[in-house]
């Protein structure tokens, strides 16, 4: 009795995680908004660092953090479709690998100096169980304001970008189109060869 | 001379009537018209018109049962009523048919329920789950490109937010590549300055957001949206529909969508037999004054008397009407086919009272004058026709009367109907007619105009050159009888309509696009697994298109697909799929800078690489500021706004609802409407097979037919069935028919005429007759139909009379220089078929394509077969005494 009661107190406590995963009362490092948090706190590090930091150190900063808070599995099969679950396992993890690589790349070589830029809460909304959107404003120095929405996953209760739509475009949309043109004129290690070439231009911005 | 003196006898019993009748016309003639006001009155309370061209078969035809079931299950299949709107882009088309579809729900006195498949929560919903797996990516594909413009837009729907991406786009500065290749830059500037140029212009057009996100670039021509409307029928007016089309044509006017652009048109069963019993009516009411004037000249022209002439139409309409009651009383109702026994009797029975009187003419101006002059005429002309008009009535009555016993109740009740019409013609040829000439006693003055002597002359020629007339007479038919298996009736109601009205224009569209129900075959039936086994067999048929059942409802691959949808809800993002996508307000100085942005962005793209398009958007967006510069500045800008956004709720309104379908669809999951529209009141399934050719050659609708009768036999029916069986039913009646009627007819003749050559010779004119009538359609490809058909019997008629007409006036001798051309006889031929093809030729002039080619029929064939007889029975027969 004492048991199935404590099951109903434990299944009932999860569906209200579930239900409002922004405030529930699960791990507060787990919540959607803590982890959007952390990634622009480092950004907004980089950036105040300056020329203290090179693009490398900003790239290594950057690379660990997004390889924990992006759901790239599920980049990958956003970007390719159905061909995604075709891959060999191998080809999978090199594009988690390369893509992981593509995303620090572009935040070092974007994010490097600070122009009094600042983040803002917006609202969190939530999109089913295991789906919300983060919403964020950024305000740059000169007061121009951009929407950061990041549309994020729950993978084993932590949650994870999926990707980020900045005033409206989405970036995935964007990588899909581009991807999937290569790979139908080409084939996936010529996607791989095109995203190296990104992150070589990214670096040399 | 046997026969002679038969004929005496009949002829003191005949001279003792006439006598009786002549005394007392007064009395006789009150009997008539009382008689005939009883028949009226029986004809106006119990007449009813059946004009379902299905219930002119044979009830016992195997489709009929299934037919019968189909009604009763589906009732509102059959007198619906469909709007079909047109528009130059497919959102205009959305737009009015929502706005239709709007009014239309506002008009429940005359509309019982209005659909919209096509707009229905339903599809809207779930629409992109009936693409196939292939479309469905692609459409994502295209869906993802363009996503940077979707999103942004989504976020701020109107010409500024667009302008200023497209602006973005040119510098390429979002990111460097936000605008991926993928997306025709090109198309989208022209299609964009052709937006802001009709919004300038005020042309009622829209940005086709559809045809931008669609592969199709090219395809400009227009869309269609159709609206299924179950109309509230007056069935107890002719025009059940009138009520209806009257008010939908209000509605269309008030909604300026009768013409222009974007238009509103009306078809289906409803419309269809509104406008055709319109354009009969009108039709009727021109041809009917026509008539009446070419008769009354005809008469006047060949009786040479007014009394004579009043006597018979007066003779004529007591016919006419007397027939009506009969038919009333017999059948209790017309058919499609029957109805036209009007246009018989009058072309038959008009003859009887031509002969009548010119022969009372004949003899009066031999009679010394005096005051029983007119009286002996009556009772000699009587005495004299007795015998050819009996003969004429029995003859042409078994040759209607041969139609009764076949398979088609439409002929076999026409002929039941004629038959007795003309022992009614006889009837009254021996009591009403008389009664008036003994009432009225026409003297008649002046001789009946006389042929000037070349014409004489040429009545000559049959005897002259007997065996040369004869021979061109054999000649002629063996050159006609070739054409006789090429002869058709076209069972195509469509064909018989007013070819220029809207309903049939329109339907004849719908159908060459593929895009009408309106030529399939319904099968019904039991069971779901029946329903979907026998699906599957019609629809592997090479001529079958699609057979549809309510499973066809339910998507295939619904987990792949909503697979792929719900990646795509995660690609495109929650703005791009939950926005609403109505246009949001702009004012006239944030589009002017928004333009002015992109006029710059351009100008720096353009100094790159030169780009055509993009040079006449800058000049739109020139002509834009100019505008927006001027006193009617926020009128442009809002019309500017409206042309380039306000397509976009229409297409990606519809979209976003789409990407959100989360569930797959099961049988209980669809809606009542369209459940109602596939499963029967009593739990029939219903089975809808698409032909996949042109059914409007009948050939083809022919072979579709045949080969979804030979899977789903007496399990299906409709429009195709019906027209085939009613071809089949038609031509195999008449067939039938034809062979009793010459039978019959030469029985008689054999047994009156006592000489098989003579019966022979009565016969021969009506073969080649016939035979020329037939090759002439053949020739000028007019086939038989349902109007028209009618001709045949009647064209018959005239023949056999004629020929007994020419044939015992030879006999009875005192004929001019032996010529029997030169009688009151062959007079009375002339000015009877002149009277027929006087009174109905004119039915060429009529809108409704039937009515019209039975007036070609008639007047063409009337003129052949009287040329027939008169050139070759004389040549036959030789010179008399």
């Amino acid at each position: 009795m004492l048991r199935s009661l404590l099951f109903l107190l434990i299944s009932t406590g999860t569906a209200i995680a579930g239900q409002d995963p922004a405030n529930g009362p699960a791990d507060d490092a787990a919540a959607p908004d803590v982890v959007v948090e952390r990634l622009e706190t480092a950004l907004i590090e980089n950036m105040k660092a300056g020329d203290e930091m090179t693009f490398e150190a900003r790239f290594e900063t950057l690379r660990p953090l997004l390889a924990e808070i992006m759901a790239v599995d599920r980049m990958g099969r956003y970007v390719f479709g159905r061909d995604w679950a075709s891959f060999e396992q191998s080809q999978r993890e090199t594009f988690k690998e390369v893509f992981l690589d593509l995303s620090a790349a572009t935040y070092a070589a974007q994010f490097k100096a600070f122009g009094g830029e600042s983040f803002e809460p917006v609202a969190v909304q939530e999109q089913g169980e295991d789906r919300v959107v983060v919403k964020r404003r950024l305000t740059t120095g000169s007061g121009r304001q951009i929407a950061f929405d990041y549309l994020m996953t729950r993978d084993d209760s932590r949650w994870q970008i999926v990707t980020i739509i900045t005033d409206g475009v989405s970036d995935l949309a964007i990588k899909r189109t581009q991807y999937r043109r290569i790979l139908e004129s080409e084939d996936f290690d010529a996607v791989i060869a095109h995203i190296r070439e990104s992150i070589e231009s990214q670096r040399n911005d | 001379m046997t026969a002679v003196a038969d004929g005496e006898g009949r002829s003191s019993a005949t001279e003792r009537w006439l006598t009786g009748i002549t005394r007392h016309p007064v009395p006789v003639l009150a009997a008539c018209i009382a008689f005939t006001l009883l028949a009226g009155l029986a004809a106006v309370n119990l007449l009813g018109v059946n004009s379902d061209p299905i219930a002119m078969l044979d009830e016992d035809l195997p489709f009929r049962q299934t037919d019968e079931r189909l009604r009763a299950e589906f009732p509102d299949l059959e007198n619906n009523l469909l709007a079909v709107v047109e528009a130059p882009t497919p959102e205009q088309a959305t737009l009015a048919a929502r706005q239709v579809q709007r009014e239309l729900a506002a008009l429940p006195d005359v509309v019982n329920s209005v659909s919209w498949p096509a707009g229905s929560e339903f599809f809207e919903r779930n629409g992109l789950l009936f693409l196939s797996l292939e479309e469905l990516e692609a459409l994502g594909e295209r869906l993802t490109a363009a996503q940077p413009l979707l999103g942004r837009l989504a976020r701020q729907t109107d010409a500024a937010a667009l302008f200023d991406l497209l602006a973005q786009i040119a510098e390429r500065s979002p990111g460097g590549d936000s605008m991926p290749p993928a997306f025709d830059l090109d198309r989208l500037h022209d299609r964009v300055a052709g937006g802001i140029d009709a919004g300038l212009a005020g042309t009622p057009q829209l940005l086709s957001w559809q045809r931008l996100l669609g592969d199709d670039g090219s395809a400009d021509d227009g869309a269609r949206e159709i609206l299924l409307i179950n109309p509230v029928l007056d069935h107890d007016r002719v025009l059940a529909a009138r009520e209806v089309m009257a008010r939908m044509h209000e509605m269309r006017e008030r909604l300026g969508l009768d013409q222009g652009p974007v238009r509103l048109r009306f078809t289906g069963s409803a419309a269809l037999s509104y406008e055709e019993m319109r354009s009969v009516i009108e039709g009727a009411g021109l041809t009917g004054l026509l008539a009446l004037v070419a008769v009354t000249i005809v008469m006047l022209a060949g009786l040479r008397s007014v009394p004579l002439s009043l006597i018979a139409l007066v003779n004529l309409a007591l016919g006419l009407v007397i027939t009506a009651g009969f038919a009333a009383v017999a059948i209790g109702r017309v058919n499609l086919i029957s109805v036209s026994f009007v246009v018989l009797y009058i072309g038959l029975g008009v003859n009887y009272a031509v002969h009548y009187l010119l022969r009372y003419r004949e003899i009066i101006q031999l009679e010394p004058a005096g005051p029983t002059a007119a009286i002996r005429s009556t009772i000699t002309a009587g005495r004299f026709l007795l015998y050819p008009l009996t003969l004429s009535a029995v003859t042409t009555a078994l040759g209607f009367f041969a139609f009764v016993p076949t398979a088609f109740s439409g002929i076999a009740e026409l002929g039941l109907i004629a038959g007795v019409a003309m022992m009614v013609t006889l009837l009254l040829s021996y009591t009403a007619l008389p009664a008036m000439l003994a009432l009225l006693r026409p003297r008649v003055t002046g001789s009946p105009p006389a042929l000037d002597r070349g014409w004489r002359r040429h009545l000559e020629l049959p005897l002259r050159h007997r065996w040369a007339v004869l021979g061109l007479g054999i000649v002629l038919i063996a050159a006609a009888l070739p054409a006789l298996p090429e002869l058709r009736f076209d069972s195509d109601p469509l064909n018989v309509r007013d070819p220029q009205s809207e309903s049939v224009v329109t339907i004849r569209e719908l159908l060459a696009g593929g895009q009408a129900g309106y030529r399939n075959i319904q099968a019904l039936m039991d069971d779901a697994a029946e329903t979907e086994s026998m699906r599957q067999r019609l629809d592997d048929l090479p001529t079958v298109a699609r057979a549809v059942s309510l499973r066809s409802f339910i998507p295939d691959d619904q987990d792949e697909k909503l697979f792929l949808l719900e990646d795509l809800g995660w690609v495109l993002g929650p703005d791009v799929v939950g926005a609403d996508w109505e246009t949001d307000p702009v004012s006239a100085d944030s589009l002017a800078a928004a333009a002015r942005t992109l006029i710059d962005a351009l100008g720096q793209s353009d100094a790159q690489a030169g780009n055509p398009a993009s040079g006449s958007l800058s000049e739109s967006l020139a002509r834009l500021l100019r505008a927006l510069d001027g006193p009617n500045a926020d009128q442009a800008a809002v019309a500017v706004n409206r042309t380039l956004t306000a397509g976009m709720q229409p297409t990606l309104g519809r979209l976003s609802k789409g990407l959100q379908a989360a569930e797959p669809i099961g049988v209980d999951d669809l809606p009542g409407w369209l459940v109602q529209q596939w499963r029967g009141q009593d739990g029939a399934l219903l089975l809808q097979v698409f032909p996949a050719v042109d059914v409007l050659d009948f050939d083809r609708q022919a072979e579709f037919t045949e080969q979804v009768l030979s899977v789903a036999g007496d399990r299906a029916t409709g429009g195709p069935i019906i027209q085939l069986e009613a071809g089949r039913a038609i031509t195999g009646a008449f067939k039938q028919a034809l062979v009793w009627a010459v039978i019959g007819i030469s029985m008689v003749l054999l047994a009156t005429l006592r000489q098989p050559l003579a019966a022979a010779k009565v016969m021969a004119p009506l073969a080649l007759g016939g035979l020329l009538t037939i090759a002439a359609m053949v020739l000028i490809d007019l086939p038989f139909n349902f109007a028209n058909v009618v001709a045949l019997p009647l064209l018959l008629g005239v023949a056999v009379d004629n020929g007994i007409h020419l044939v015992t006036r030879h006999r009875a001798g005192l004929l001019p220089d032996g010529n029997v051309l030169k009688t009151a006889t062959a007079r009375a031929i002339v000015v009877g078929a002149m009277i027929t093809a006087g009174g109905f030729g004119n039915l060429a002039f009529s809108p409704h394509s039937g009515t019209a080619s039975l007036g070609i029929i008639l007047a063409m064939g009337l003129a052949l077969m009287v040329v027939a007889t008169l050139a070759f029975l004389p040549a036959m027969l030789g010179r008399g005494d």
